[in-house]
This record gives C-alpha cells, sequence and structure tokens, in this order.
C-alpha cells in the first residue's frame, strides 16, 4: 500500500513540474517574433530517399544551422500526397508543423481534383528550391533522336508514339502540356513511378517519359535511352551540357518544378516573414549549394514569398487549362 | 577482379565500418524480430544518418541492417508464432509447432542457419551473374507481372490443402481490403466514405501486425489468467552446432535449392519480395517434397529451411536490378537508390565500371553482414529464448505496445492504429473459425499488383485481352495458373472421394 502511495506522489509531483515546465515555457514567449522557439515538425509528401525528401532534409539540416531549432521530418506519403496535405492543413496554425511539397502536390492534385480544396487554403511561406533535373527521354527501340524528330513522326502517326506517366499525376500534366505546346498527339500510358519507367523504356514497351536527370545519365552514355530535351527556361549548366531546352527546340515549353514551404491558413506573417529570412541565408550557403548540385545537379534557388505567391497563382492557371484531359 | 575485391575488404574492415555494421545487424535483427518495426522502417530511420557518411560506408551499414531485419523475423515467428515482419510469415507454420514439442532450439538453429545460406547464395548470385539475369527483369512489364501475381495467388490460395474452401475465402478477403482507397489509373475514390485517411488504403503492415500480432495476442488473453507455471514452454538449449544433424541437412538440399532459386527469382522482380517469396516457396517445398507433404505445418524442419532461405535469398535477389539497372525491387531496395543517389551516384549499367570500389565494397559488406547475422544470431539464440522465460500476461502487453507504435510510425496518424486493432479482431474471428490469415495478406498484397497491372496492360493493349496470352512469359504463367488449378481440384476430389468410401465401409 505505501509503495503504491510513494508511486502516486512522485507521479504527481512529475506532473506538477511538467505543468510548470509547460507554463514557463509558454510564458518565456512562443511569440511570432522569436520564432522557432522549439523544435519545428515538417510533414514531407513524399518517402524517404526521394528528390522531395533529399530537398526537405537537406533545407532542414542548415535551418537548424541557422536558428538553432531542428526540423523533425515526417514523410507521409500516400495519396498522391493529399494525406500530408491535408494533415497540415487542419493543423493549428502556431508554426509547430509546415508542409514540404511540390507543385504536384499543391497545384496538380487540385486541377486533376485528388483534393477539394487548393493553394488558397494555406499561407505559402516561400519557393526554398526548384528542380531543374527532369528531361524527357526516348527509348532506343521508338528511334526517335531530337524533339525536332519527334515532332516530326508524332505528326506523322499521331496518336501511335507512347508516353509514360502516372495519370492524374504531375508526369501526367507534363505529357499534356508537352502535346498542347507541340501540337502533337502522344498515347499516354498509365506507367507508374520512375523506375517502372526506366523498366519499360529499357523492355521496348514504352517511347517517352519525363525522368529525372541523374537516373538516366548512364543509359544515354550506353546510348539505350535517348535525352531529348530540358523542360528548364535556361540550361542547367550541371546537366550534360549539351541538351537544349525545349525553348531552344521551338516549343514555347518550360516546366521547372519548385518545391513549397507552406503554413496552415492564419499563421503569423512574423513566422512567414522569420522563415523567408531563414531560406534566404540558407540558398546563399556554399555548403547547400553543393550537397543539391551533388545529390540533384540542382542549381540553389529561392523565390520569395511574394514573388513565389505570384509565380504559383500563374502556375495554377496554366496547368487549369488541362483540367478536363487531366480528371 | 581481385584487385577490387582487396579494396573492398580494406574498406570495410576499418575499425568504423566494422563497428558501425556490427550496430546495423543487431539493429537490423531487433527491427526484425519485434512485429510492428520492418526492414523499411529501420532503414527509413537510418538513411539520414548515412547522408554524412561516404558512400561505402553509408551503403555498408544499411546493408547490414537489411540483412538483419529480413532474417530476424525469424526469431518472433518461432518463440512467438507471431511473424516479426512479412519475410517470416511461412516460418510460422513449422517453427511455433517445433517449439511445443520441446525443439525449439533446432528450429531457431535451422532458421539462422538457412537464413545464412540464402544470403550467401544470393549474394554469390550478385556478384558472379547480376548482369546476365537482371536483364530478365525487363522483360517484365504490365502483362507480365499480371499474370505472375495472378499465379502466386492461386499457388497460396492452395497453401492450406484440406480446408481449401477457407484458404480461398480468406485471399478473396484480402482482395476485398487491397481494393480500399484510390483507383489505380483513374484515382476513383472506394470504399473512402468521404475519409482522407481512407483515401490511402491500408498499410501491408498494419494488415500483417493485426491478423498476426494482435489477433494472437486477443487469443492468449483468453487463456493466460489460467496458465500455470509448467505451461510455458521450456526450450533447451543444450544443442551441439545448429541442432540439425548432417543427414538433415543432405536430405533438404533438394528443399534449400528450390527455395533459393524462388528467393533469388522474386527477389529479381521489381514489386514483390521476401515478403512473397517465403510463402511462394513454402508452398513449392509443400507440392514437390512429396515424401513429407504432410509433415509440413505440424513441425517440420523443411518448412522453416524454405521460409528462411527464400526470404534472404530475396535480399541478394532484389539488391540486383537495383545495381545492374537502377530499378529497386522492394521497399527497401528504393531506400537504398536513394542512399546512393544523395551522394551523387546513379546505380545503372555504368556502376560496376564507373565506381568498381564502391560496388566491391557493397559486395564485401553483404558477405560480412551475413557472417555477423549469422555469429549475432547464434550466440543470440539463448537470450532470445529467455524471452519465453517472461510470463505470458507481461511479455503480451508489450508485444501489444509495440504493435501499436509500429503502425503508428508507419506515418504517424492514429488511423493505422485503429486499422492495426480492426485487423486483429478480424484475425482473432480466422484463428476461432480455423480459417489461415497468410492467404489474406498475400491477397492483399497482390491484388493490387494484379488490378494495377492488368489496367495499365489493358491499356498498353488498347483494351485487348488477348494480349495476355500472346506474349510468352505472361502466356506460360497463366496457363500453368490454370493448369495447376485443375491439378488441385482434382486432388481435392480424389481426396474427398477417398473419405466417402473410407466411411462408408466404416458404417
Amino acid at each position: 500500500m505505501k509503495k503504491k502511495q510513494l508511486f502516486a506522489s512522485v507521479l504527481a509531483g512529475a506532473l506538477l513540474l511538467g505543468t510548470l515546465a509547460g507554463c514557463g515555457n509558454s510564458a518565456s514567449g512562443d511569440s511570432a517574433e522569436e520564432w522557432p522557439t522549439k523544435a519545428v515538425n515538417v510533414v514531407v509528401t513524399a518517402s524517404a530517399g526521394g528528390d522531395t525528401d533529399f530537398n526537405a532534409r537537406t533545407f532542414a539540416t542548415y535551418f537548424e544551422q541557422v536558428t538553432g531549432q531542428p526540423m523533425v521530418i515526417a514523410n507521409t506519403a500516400g495519396g498522391g500526397g493529399s494525406v500530408a496535405t491535408s494533415e497540415v492543413k487542419d493543423s493549428k496554425a502556431d508554426g509547430t508543423k509546415i508542409l514540404f511539397c511540390h507543385t504536384g502536390q499543391m497545384i496538380v492534385n487540385e486541377v486533376a481534383g485528388l483534393i477539394d480544396y487548393s493553394m488558397d487554403d494555406f499561407d505559402i511561406a516561400c519557393i526554398p528550391a526548384v528542380d531543374k533535373g527532369t528531361v524527357l527521354v526516348a527509348s532506343k527501340s521508338s528511334g526517335i533522336t531530337s524533339v525536332e524528330d519527334l515532332v516530326e513522326k508524332a505528326k506523322a502517326a499521331p496518336g501511335e508514339i507512347t508516353y509514360a506517366s502516372e495519370l492524374g499525376g504531375y508526369s501526367h500534366l507534363q505529357g499534356l502540356i508537352l502535346m498542347g505546346k507541340a501540337g502533337i498527339d502522344l498515347k499516354i500510358l498509365d506507367i507508374g513511378s520512375a523506375s517502372d519507367k526506366i523498366t519499360n523504356m529499357l523492355g521496348g514497351r514504352v517511347d517517352l517519359a519525363a525522368i529525372s536527370y541523374g537516373a538516366v545519365k548512364d543509359y544515354a552514355e550506353t546510348g539505350d535511352l535517348v535525352i531529348l530535351a530540358q523542360y528548364n527556361e535556361e540550361r542547367n549548366e550541371n546537366l550534360d551540357p549539351d541538351i537544349p531546352t525545349f525553348v531552344e527546340c521551338g516549343i514555347d515549353f518550360v516546366m521547372e518544378k519548385p518545391y513549397i514551404i507552406a503554413f496552415p491558413k492564419g499563421t503569423d506573417q512574423a513566422i512567414i516573414d522569420k522563415i523567408n529570412e531563414v531560406a534566404a541565408q540558407i540558398a546563399e550557403d556554399p555548403d547547400y549549394q553543393a550537397a543539391l548540385i551533388d545529390g540533384y545537379n540542382q542549381p540553389a534557388e529561392y523565390i520569395a514569398h511574394d514573388e513565389a505567391l505570384e509565380l504559383l497563382a500563374q502556375t495554377r492557371e496554366e496547368y487549369m487549362a488541362y483540367q478536363d484531359l487531366l480528371q | 577482379m581481385l584487385e577490387l575485391f582487396a579494396q573492398g575488404f580494406a574498406n570495410v574492415f576499418s575499425p568504423f565500418c566494422l563497428v558501425l555494421m556490427v550496430l546495423g545487424t543487431v539493429i537490423g535483427i531487433i527491427f526484425g524480430a519485434v512485429p510492428g518495426l520492418s526492414s523499411v522502417m529501420a532503414i527509413a530511420l537510418f538513411l539520414p544518418l548515412t547522408y554524412g557518411m561516404d558512400p561505402g560506408q553509408g551503403l555498408s551499414v544499411l546493408v547490414a541492417l537489411y540483412i538483419g531485419s529480413v532474417s530476424g523475423g525469424l526469431v518472433s515467428a518461432i518463440l512467438l508464432k507471431i511473424p516479426g515482419t512479412p519475410a517470416s510469415i511461412a516460418t510460422c507454420f513449422d517453427g511455433h509447432p517445433m517449439l511445443a514439442r520441446g525443439e525449439g532450439a533446432k528450429a531457431l538453429g535451422a532458421g539462422v542457419f538457412y537464413s545464412f545460406l540464402g544470403t550467401i547464395i544470393s549474394v554469390v548470385a550478385l556478384m558472379f551473374i547480376a548482369p546476365q539475369i537482371a536483364k530478365v527483369a525487363i522483360n517484365f512489364g504490365p502483362h507480365e507481372y499480371f499474370a505472375i501475381s495472378i499465379f502466386s495467388l492461386m499457388l497460396i490460395a492452395t497453401l492450406s490443402s484440406g480446408s481449401m474452401i477457407k484458404g480461398i475465402f480468406s485471399g478473396v478477403l484480402g482482395l476485398a481490403f487491397a481494393t480500399v482507397g484510390i483507383a489505380p489509373l483513374d484515382a476513383v475514390k472506394r470504399f473512402t466514405f468521404g475519409t482522407v485517411a481512407l483515401s490511402d488504403g491500408f498499410d501491408v503492415l498494419t494488415v500483417m501486425i493485426g491478423l498476426f500480432a494482435v489477433s494472437e495476442v486477443i487469443k492468449i488473453a483468453e487463456v493466460a489468467k489460467r496458465e500455470k507455471a509448467s505451461d510455458v514452454a521450456q526450450v533447451n538449449m543444450k544443442v551441439k552446432g545448429f541442432g540439425f544433424t548432417v543427414k538433415e541437412f543432405v536430405q533438404q538440399i533438394p528443399n534449400a535449392i528450390r527455395a533459393a532459386l524462388v528467393g533469388l527469382g522474386i527477389g529479381i522482380l521489381p514489386g514483390i519480395g521476401a515478403g512473397t517469396s517465403n510463402l511462394v516457396a513454402y508452398t513449392v517445398n509443400k507440392n514437390a517434397d512429396k515424401k513429407h507433404s504432410d509433415e509440413y505445418g505440424k513441425g517440420y524442419i523443411g518448412g522453416i529451411i524454405s521460409s528462411e532461405t527464400a526470404n534472404n535469398a530475396s535480399v541478394g535477389g532484389a539488391m540486383i536490378p537495383l545495381m545492374t539497372l537502377g530499378i529497386p525491387g522492394d521497399g527497401v531496395t528504393a531506400l537504398l537508390l536513394g542512399a546512393f543517389m544523395v551522394h551523387g551516384i546513379a546505380p545503372g549499367p555504368l556502376l560496376f565500371q564507373n565506381y568498381g570500389p564502391l560496388v566491391y565494397t557493397i559486395f564485401v559488406a553483404c558477405l560480412v553482414a551475413t557472417v555477423l547475422m549469422l555469429a549475432i544470431e547464434w550466440y543470440g539464440m539463448r537470450i532470445f529464448a529467455k524471452v519465453l522465460k517472461v510470463p505470458r500476461h507481461i511479455l503480451l502487453p508489450i508485444v501489444f505496445v509495440l504493435c501499436v507504435v509500429g503502425a503508428f510510425g508507419l506515418s504517424s496518424r492514429v488511423f493505422d492504429v485503429w486499422a492495426v486493432l480492426i485487423f486483429g479482431v478480424i484475425g482473432y474471428f480466422f484463428t476461432i473459425f480455423k480459417v489461415p490469415q497468410a492467404p489474406f495478406v498475400i491477397g492483399f498484397v497482390l491484388g493490387s499488383m494484379a488490378e494495377t497491372n492488368f489496367r495499365r496492360g489493358m491499356m498498353m493493349s488498347d483494351d485487348n485481352f488477348l494480349d495476355f496470352f500472346t506474349k510468352p512469359i505472361a502466356a506460360a504463367f497463366l496457363i500453368f495458373t490454370l493448369v495447376y488449378f485443375i491439378y488441385v481440384v482434382v486432388k481435392e476430389i480424389k481426396k474427398a472421394q477417398a473419405r466417402k468410401t473410407a466411411s462408408g465401409q466404416a458404417v
């Protein structure tokens, strides 16, 4: 009996201390000006090991160096990223939970009708990085050697050349816009992830796909796959410098993939200003820049709040034109 | 090549790297043995830590975690009748009956030894014939995947001969649960009842933890109060070597070879891995090992050998397409691909040429991790067995907590915890009515694979179903499925008739 009492009083004491500590914490101020005063939870819309996760984790490492507070990454893949976006949208707007995603989850999911909310339901903070590593690739068996060749062959046989995508996803939209801008008709297939796309292109079952340069550079060297063009506005010098942009090939088509940091709606402007400040500082760090190039051949780029919002709104409008085709 | 090997050895045998690998193997075994923690979790957890290491060291640690965790599942499968990971589901079938018979040490010994053998065989295959067999994987498109998933489904539905109806019932229920969530291709929401949580469907790990672990906890909770100290299984750990005789080893060579081939083959194919191969190998051996067919499931060493050889053979198997084609074979190798990528290395056809020393470091790391696994598990057997001395009313609540923690850890949401509990109740009713759980899990895993690939194949073939029969590999698997189905049905009918006449004579 005595033992129990002792245990109870210890427990009570511990609880009391805990509460006091908790009070102390909030008294010293969770005020927005001093954000972050404790670890920040970051929900990433992809599983560990991919480009989105890599960007989030690299950013997080330098975030801790700058602010002294860690970013704790939670990988919440699933539902095309909608599980993660919904979670953050419904969280308390106190700056403790952040979403790290890219335009695929923030815009394409809305365009495809996968989610019934939009980027307006978040407080978008900034674009901390932009993926510039994606290239359009043709299989060896397709016999396609360049963008001009592709357009010519596609016009000769509309709907014959196959394009690998994940239906309703970012790569599907990439295909649709390419068709629209180049004025050609491709047969869009659902193939799956990047590795499925490579397998099926090597097996000669599909002709075209948009894939990260790093994953296909060996095959370009062996000649099993042919890189046709990069989706960037200007040539990314970290890729093979001979890869032309679509614009250079005569097609007015740019599709860079910005990563986005967003908060639940109603977050204090001071917090948003602060993370912009931090992100700007990180983007200047030479170690951070080198890490991005090592990992995904990606030059560091940071787009601040106002400009980011404008860019995303513009992107959304552009993508919305393909709403009927995507759904 | 010898030079590269020497370089690999030098890299792995640096003190820092070895310490990391021992640690990795131990942690891997623990993640494997604890129901609720899995290989994927172990590696996802440690992957970010390797970002700062050099690629050779980082990948050595991850390989050690991988090999340890695939093998570690056998411990809980044999001692608790709860598979630690999906890779050890079939190990329960014979492992626990052996334990109940007082042959726990032999079961553990065989499991450990054949895990070792399976890994070694697959690593040797990885080292010497990887580029040749990797080309096989490229020939598998949607049509072939559909055919092979149907084939595996049929194989496993008939696993529980004698109560084939129950096996099929369980498998079909698994198929039904696999349809929950966003449909492949057209993203139609099925059975989501308007919730976000259900839109992603159920995670395979929640299904497995629920069906096997939680249901076992509920079942034992029924009787735990009446349990006497004498009921607790005693494991005699005083055994020589691994507990089985040389004669048994020789006798089991065909089983081990078949299991290794199945494990390797399934490992090579992207999308399916150790979680499927252990069950397929078990079924194949049960059918092929004619003399002992009836002993499977009753505590036969061949059952453990089938499962444990196959699941570890899938490790090397899954590494083959990863390292030669840059195509990950399962969840774990997808993470390993990420580990390569953060160092700016993209595995592919030129990996061996451009990064020879790294490749051989990984080979050596695989071999070293396998030996470490053998040593740690063999010495650890005595410690593992102590788990059984813990009274079950204390042990099982701990297991239960770990299951819940593991479920929450999947993607930090409470939904998965509820899912585990619900599948636990379903699994409990399964055990009451003697419905096997394994076909449910396999139906669940292969169901979505079959559906996705069927629809992709149809899309590729312009909705022409005949394409599934004009592609040679797909056709072969589909026809073999049909033949096997007829064979099993005829066998069952004959059995029923034999029973009838026997009972007729008795009257």
